[in-house]
């Protein structure tokens, strides 16, 4: 996980979506346990709240869940539930803000679709 | 629980360093006491702690008063940079002694803590270099397991290692004894992952209290053309403003609804230390 | 619990200085022995005196060191100003135990001179004055408590003066505590130039200020009615502690 906390969000923000990140990346495979709170944030010297709350939101998203006595582990089908949330976000996070800034360039949709073939070609 | 600070006032001749100042401190919580130099932390830490009587007011810890009560003082600790140990005392000394004034003492962890510092235990505490000093003092803070623990600029003189160490060791206590600790500082950047509950002091005021997921929440900024700016802040509480030719940042802590962002205008969050700044006066930077 | 821990504090850090005074007492007193022996003479008998001048000059500086440094590191240690005070005051009898620990060292002195020297009735110039400033005689054992008692007092009224001047003195500006550290160190020079140049207490053979100091403790030369003498100790003692609790009613560290 690679944490930088420049602050352009909060923290416990960036806790979330670094735990989301290491457990699509299989990681931290499914059934199997992540970090406690206290170690986490004894690793990164934030509070634990903090950590908590990073972690709550991964719960409310049934991608992590609490196992009595034991500590928080990855849900079954926690990576299908992330790719999915990940696919309806896709256009919010990535391709409004490429056409936003595409508009400001002043590049118009073909160049755009050029662009977009160029660099899946360049990847073959 | 908690330490309840009533309209405490306190002058020296006819300076007012703390003006009527009301405030909690709850237990289990790590605090930020932030504000800048001279703005009162260190003189309203003192009233707590006993060290000082205020003009006015009264501070109460777990619903006793603090002042004079030796009962009430068993709960506080203040780590501060004065130097208040007898100067030939060494660190193991400071401990033990420590273990009789505060019941919760744990001298084994006190002495743990210093070794990972590499602190010479056995040397006086005068010998020791301003770093040292205050590693020895805050090895006795914490060693204490005292239910509310104030560190006043607890990274005076210490490197860059043995600050984070420091950090990393605030939150390795609290994790596994969770109890209050309050960091009096006006470096924020450094603790602001560490806090969970802030006190702004600015002029011997409190300006804020609150949590810092919900400072944080309330603040952001806004940047784009000055008149559209302006146009947008109308009904806003601005905090402060910056202005780099026609362009305009302006700085606003509220609810407000910020979903529909008119066109030029970009919205970003503030993280501490920025809201801190702009808070306390704006111009400087706070390190 | 504080409270507990500070008297120990007082204890302990003052019962090893005067452990370490006590020893280091023994090599003058050991030095007088041979001395004595060696010349069959009487002639440092009068020793004896000089323990307890010097046991009164440590009492004041107990005293003095009482206050700031402890009152400091009390307070890092959440310790009430009435709790920093009332442990000093149940740190008096350390007096007691110096004055114990001075009679004791006395008699064995004279015990052992007399043993060196085959004379009988070595009599010591504290022994004199002790009967002229108190009229008073009797049997050994009475004499013993006696000057235990005397003693006691005298110490523990030096330990509270120490302190109060100490209280004064922390409590004053800048300023006027220069004037009075020079003054201070003006009279001390002085009274040394004026012992080694006047001749008042040759016959004790004994520089002036030592005797000043002797006098003090004693309450002044002349004659003295025992009770007299414990009454006005006490009284001074009681009166010094006073003043001091007063001062350090409001007292803080300056940075």
């Amino acid at each position: 996980m690679n944490f930088r906390f420049t602050g352009d969000k909060p923290i416990y923000i960036e806790i979330a979506e670094q735990l989301e990140d290491a457990i699509f990346t299989d990681i931290y495979p499914e059934e199997t346990q992540i970090p406690s709170t206290t170690e986490l944030s004894v690793s990164l010297s934030i509070n634990p709240a903090t950590v908590l709350k990073g972690m709550n939101i991964l719960v409310d998203g049934g991608i992590i869940y609490k196992k009595r006595g034991l500590g928080m582990y990855v849900c079954t089908g926690a990576v299908d539930k992330i790719r999915q949330k990940r696919q309806q976000g896709f256009y919010e996070s990535y391709v409004a803000p490429l056409l936003c800034e595409a508009k400001k360039l002043g590049l118009d949709e073909n160049e755009i679709i050029s662009l977009i073939k160029g660099g899946n070609a360049d990847e073959h | 629980m908690s330490i309840e600070i009533k309209n405490v006032t306190k002058k020296f001749g006819k300076t007012v360093a703390v003006d009527a100042i009301t405030a909690k401190i709850d237990e289990d919580k790590i605090y930020g006491i932030l504000g800048r130099n001279g703005a009162g932390k260190s003189t309203l830490l003192n009233i707590i702690s006993n060290r000082i009587i205020a003009t006015d007011g009264e501070v109460l810890v777990d619903g006793e008063e603090a002042v004079e009560n030796n009962s009430a003082q068993e709960k506080v600790f203040l780590m501060s940079e004065v130097d208040m140990y007898p100067s030939s005392m060494n660190t193991a000394e400071i401990l033990k002694w420590t273990a009789k004034f505060y019941p919760d003492t744990d001298v084994e962890k006190g002495k743990e803590i210093a070794k990972r510092f590499t602190l010479d235990t056995k040397k006086g505490i005068g010998q020791l270099s301003t770093g040292y000093r205050t590693i020895a003092k805050f090895v006795a803070a914490i060693a204490s397991n005292a239910k509310y623990t104030f560190l006043d600029e607890p990274v005076l003189g210490l490197d860059a290692n043995h600050r984070e160490l420091l950090y990393k060791i605030i939150v390795e206590e609290y994790a596994e004894n969770p109890r209050m600790i309050a960091v009096a500082t006006h470096i924020i950047e450094e603790v602001a992952g560490l806090l969970e509950e802030v006190i702004i002091i600015e002029k011997g005021k409190v300006i804020e209290t609150d949590s810092v997921e919900n400072l944080l929440s309330r603040g952001y900024g806004v940047t784009g053309k000055a008149e559209l700016v302006d146009g947008f802040c109308a009904n806003k509480n601005v905090i402060g403003t910056e202005s780099i030719g026609s362009l305009k940042i302006a700085y606003i802590l509220g609810h407000d609804n910020i979903s529909e962002i008119p066109d030029g205008l970009e919205i970003s969050p503030l993280n501490l230390q920025k809201l801190f700044i702009v808070l306390t006066g704006g111009e400087e930077e706070a390190k | 619990m504080k409270l507990k821990a500070a008297v120990l504090y007082r204890y302990q850090k003052y019962l090893k200085a005067i452990g370490l005074f006590c020893g280091l007492l023994l090599i003058p007193v050991i030095g007088a022995l041979i001395a004595t022996k060696m010349n069959n003479y009487e002639i440092f008998t009068r020793d004896s005196f000089y323990m307890f001048a010097l046991c009164a000059i440590l009492s004041f500086i107990i005293g003095i060191t009482s206050y700031k440094p402890v009152f400091k590191f009390f307070l890092q240690n959440g310790v009430s100003r009435q709790s920093t005070h009332l442990s000093f005051v149940l740190s008096l009898p350390l007096g007691i135990v110096l004055a114990l620990a001075e009679t004791i060292y006395h008699n064995v002195f004279v015990r052992v001179s007399e043993m060196l020297t085959d004379s009988t009735g070595v009599k010591t110039a504290w022994f004199d004055m002790f009967s002229r400033v108190f009229n008073y005689n009797g049997s050994p054992l009475k004499i013993f408590v006696l000057r235990v008692v005397i003693g006691s007092l005298a110490f523990m009224m030096l330990m509270s003066f120490g302190y109060l001047m100490s209280a004064i003195f922390s409590g004053m500006k800048p300023f006027y505590k220069l004037i009075v550290s020079v003054v201070l160190v003006v009279l001390i020079i002085l009274s040394f130039v004026i012992s080694s140049v006047t001749d008042s207490y040759a016959s004790m053979g004994m520089p002036t200020w030592l005797a000043f100091i002797a006098f003090f403790a004693l309450g002044g030369i002349g004659s003295y009615y025992v009770d007299h003498y414990i009454a006005a100790m006490i009284i001074l003692t009681v009166l010094f502690t006073s003043i001091s609790h007063l001062l350090i009613r409001k007292a803080i560290v300056r940075k």
